[in-house]
């Protein structure tokens, strides 16, 4: 039954084959084929954005290194951060978000399907304009992913680079605004009848708190960006300290975005890792209310310790006190989250599978990557660090060590409900143990470097840092092999045709912890469900905790 | 079939028109010959697009239009606050120079503000935030299409003129006190806060000839009315970020 209305997108029927499917991709409104291109737009960038990285430490590999000269040290430097954070971390996050909320919400569609083809193809541009911008004369933007003024500003940089940036991020903010209304309203009116917001998946509360972060958050980074714009393209004095302007209000601005934008691409990332825990642990998430307040608590904490990025600009005792004070606090909520990923697995009946491998070196990394920042945090000693690789370090690991190891999990998890195939688990085993070894060399030996104080953002280094930076390099290396191996299992999967269609919850994980989307065909028809949803497909009858 | 909805090629179209759009901004400042092209196709594509896009709408069977009004509703006002956030970026910029940066105001070179112009342009504009109540009200609680229609004109009429007069008293300061955007901090708050809220007025206006267009042609029934609901709420925002602005910057 199922089979027979697979394909009820008779559009083009009537055109020949390959332009038909080009023009059902280029034309969908479905959330499931809109969430598929943004992870292959991800995907796309994310080779891209590694392959800079590749630059970045080949160039390091020595000191005094010629591979690159200085300026395009600089340019590489500031697209790789833009890159991985806007065009790969973000956009990964609202593919597996636009996939899967309406599905374990028990919803048709996103509530409003055009405008969600419309935020992901906005990003189309938005990332041409980035990668254009390298090719210009007077090359691409080079003041780091920050893009601190003055050294933004026309007078030091008067490249088109910079403008072409500026306009990029906007698109891809405008795209980032559209989406999170779309989420937000999905998730507070489509959810399937009688399910409470009580009731929802973590991954789901966690997408909708991240909502409310990028609607909040992402304006006053384009408020800020055509401040910047306006200055130099119209000449006004925003950020002109000649006519007696505060040059440290850019980074007031732009931080009171950035810690939010930590918390944008951490939230979704402590989503998917509960789900895929529970799944292999084989027991239900350990503390729900408590995880969904620690997500809340999170969200709005986060608004206040911008300035934790500005202890060394000179701020007043009092700020200083406070800001760092803040950004300790969060360590509760998050250390609430870490004890109950760390309960839900306890005493489980654990199964090793890839993607369980991916969410336990997860909560591995993220410990660490979570302490480096309580390093931070310390006023006093980040008067030392600020600047150093420790900084790099810090937020790589909980970056690359966090969100990305979170995606190579949400990869494997889903991959069998999105394709109807199981990516290798063999070869899942290499890319999980190369690129959670590489992380941890990479990042860790940027710490060692942080404290022996080489600066961060400059093209090479004194000779006895060589060794390290080797270290850090081979990391790459590690990383490097590992997401290689996976582009070729995937394509290698996606080109083979499945032996036999998968059922429902190919991984047998939906007894336990119950969510829709090991109810519904894998992968599921256009309309996500023969039947709407009912309770007793995601309640847990009250003593099921009981009789474990 | 389910209530799947059909595919369209409009969002594609008018993402591709922004991006040339920006594109062409860039082109135009660097003095490529492009630019003009780029801005044209741009600008055209974008809005022909989004044009496209509503009458798409139009065509199609709304399943459920309760439950759509009430989403639509709800999404418009989340969006707002996005609106509200990026002023904010702007207000905290103003204030955190003038409190805590600048020792006297208005700086040096600057000449002070005249208020006697703005604060009747600030009371046409709330006047048609009060037209716009009332042809709400006509509409929606009695139905009155035409009544509803007259006061959407005096509303739009209201506007313009705020609009008139904002550009008036800008041409005025240029003239006379050689104050442009380029001239101090406060020529740069006065010219680009006003300026980006004027293309919010702007914005507005288009809004309410929207509505009146369809209203013209039948499109709205006092039961399901987003696109009025939607106008109202964005001119009660336009008003209130004007409240705000011209105590900021024209009366302290
Ligand atoms: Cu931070």
């Amino acid at each position: 039954m199922a089979q027979t209305i697979q394909q009820p997108m008779t559009f083009y029927s009537r055109w020949p084959k390959p332009l038909a499917v080009i023009a059902d991709w280029l034309t969908t409104t479905d959330h499931k084929k809109i969430g598929i291109m943004y992870l292959v737009y991800s995907l796309l960038m994310a080779i891209v954005g590694g392959a800079m990285a590749g630059m970045i430490r080949t160039q390091l590999a020595v000191p005094d290194n010629t591979f690159l000269r200085p300026e395009l040290y600089n340019e590489i430097l500031t697209l790789h951060g833009t890159i991985m954070i806007f065009f790969v971390a973000m956009p990964a996050l609202a593919g597996f978000g636009n996939y899967l909320v309406p599905i374990l919400i028990g919803a048709r569609d996103m509530a409003f399907p055009r405008l969600n083809a419309f935020s992901f193809w906005l990003l189309v541009p938005s990332g041409i304009l980035m990668l254009a911008s390298l090719f210009v004369e007077g090359g691409a933007a080079a003041a780091g992913w920050t893009s601190y003024t003055p050294l933004a500003s026309k007078q030091y940089m008067a490249t088109p680079g910079v403008d072409m940036w500026i306009f990029s991020l906007h698109l891809a903010g405008l795209s980032s605004i559209l989406g999170a209304v779309n989420f937000i309203v999905t998730t507070l009116n489509m959810r399937a009848p009688g399910m409470r917001m009580m009731e929802m998946p973590l991954f789901v509360w966690a997408w909708f708190v991240t909502a409310t972060l990028i609607l909040v958050a992402i304006p006053v980074l384009s408020g800020a960006l055509t401040m910047l714009l306006t200055d130099r393209l119209l000449g006004t004095n925003f950020f002109k300290i000649s006519e007696g302007g505060d040059p440290l209000l850019w980074q007031h601005l732009f931080w009171f975005f950035g810690h939010p934008e930590v918390y944008i691409v951490i939230l979704p990332s402590f989503g998917i890792i509960s789900h895929v825990l529970a799944a292999f642990a084989h027991k239900r998430i350990f503390g729900y209310p408590g995880m969904v307040i620690a997500i809340a608590a999170i969200g709005i904490v986060g608004y206040l310790v911008w300035a934790h990025h500005m202890f060394t600009t000179g701020l007043s005792t009092l700020s200083l006190l406070l800001f760092s004070a803040f950004s300790m606090v969060i360590a509760i909520p998050t250390g609430v989250k870490v004890w109950s990923w760390l309960a839900t697995v306890w005493g489980g009946t654990i199964r090793f599978t890839t993607p369980m491998k991916f969410a336990l070196g997860f909560v591995a990394l993220f410990i660490l990557g979570g302490m480096g920042g309580i390093f931070l945090a310390n006023v006093p000693l980040d008067l030392s660090l600020h600047d150093t690789y420790f900084v790099v370090g810090h937020f790589h690991y909980v970056f690359a060590g966090g969100t990305v190891v979170a995606l190579l999990a949400a990869t494997y998890f889903w991959f069998p409900k999105m394709t109807g195939r199981f990516l290798s688990e063999k070869l899942g085993t290499w890319v999980f143990w190369l690129f959670f070894l590489g992380v941890l060399l990479s990042f860790m030996v940027m710490h060692f470097l942080g404290i022996l104080g080489m600066p961060r953002r400059v093209y090479t280094y004194r000779p006895e840092f060589t060794t390290l930076n080797q270290l850090v390099t081979a990391g790459y290396g590690l990383q490097l092999i590992a997401g290689l191996l996976l582009l070729f299992d995937i394509l290698r999967t996606l080109l083979r045709k499945p032996a036999r269609p998968l059922p429902p919850d190919p991984w047998g994980v939906n007894e336990v912890q119950k969510t829709l989307d090991w109810v519904t065909a894998s992968p599921p028809p256009p309309y996500n469900f023969e039947r709407t949803p009912t309770p007793d497909q995601w309640r847990h009858a009250p003593s099921a905790e009981v009789a474990r | 079939m389910s209530h799947v909805s059909p595919p369209s090629f409009w969002p594609l179209l008018a993402a591709l028109g922004a991006g040339i759009l920006f594109s062409g901004i860039v082109l135009y400042f660097y003095g490529s010959p492009l630019g003009t092209w780029a801005l044209l196709i741009g600008g055209v594509g974008a809005l022909g697009s989004l044009i496209g896009w509503a009458t798409e709408i139009l065509t199609q069977h709304v399943h459920d239009p309760d439950e759509l009004q009430r989403m639509l509703n709800r999404g418009f006002l989340f969006f707002l606050i996005s609106e509200a956030a990026i002023f904010a970026a702007f207000f905290a910029h103003y204030y955190y120079q003038r409190l805590l940066v600048f020792e006297s105001w208005p700086p040096a070179g600057a000449p002070e503000l005249e208020t006697q112009l703005p604060a009747i342009a600030t009371l046409i504009l709330l006047t048609s935030g009060v037209t716009a109540r009332i042809a709400r009200s006509r509409f929606v609680q009695r139905g009155a299409r035409s009544a509803a229609k007259t006061w959407i004109l005096v509303t739009i009429a209201l506007a313009s003129i705020f609009l008139a007069m904002e550009a008036y008293e800008w041409g005025l300061l240029k003239e006379f006190d050689n104050f442009t955007h380029q001239t101090t901090m406060a020529g740069t708050y006065l010219y680009i806060m006003t300026g980006f809220h004027a293309l919010h007025v702007l914005t507005g206006i288009v809004l309410w000839a929207l509505v009146y267009v369809r209203l013209e042609l039948g499109h709205m029934s006092p039961k399901y009315h987003f696109a009025f609901n939607a106008a109202g709420w964005y001119w009660d925002f336009v008003d209130l970020v004007w409240v705000f602005l011209f105590f900021s910057i024209y009366l302290i």
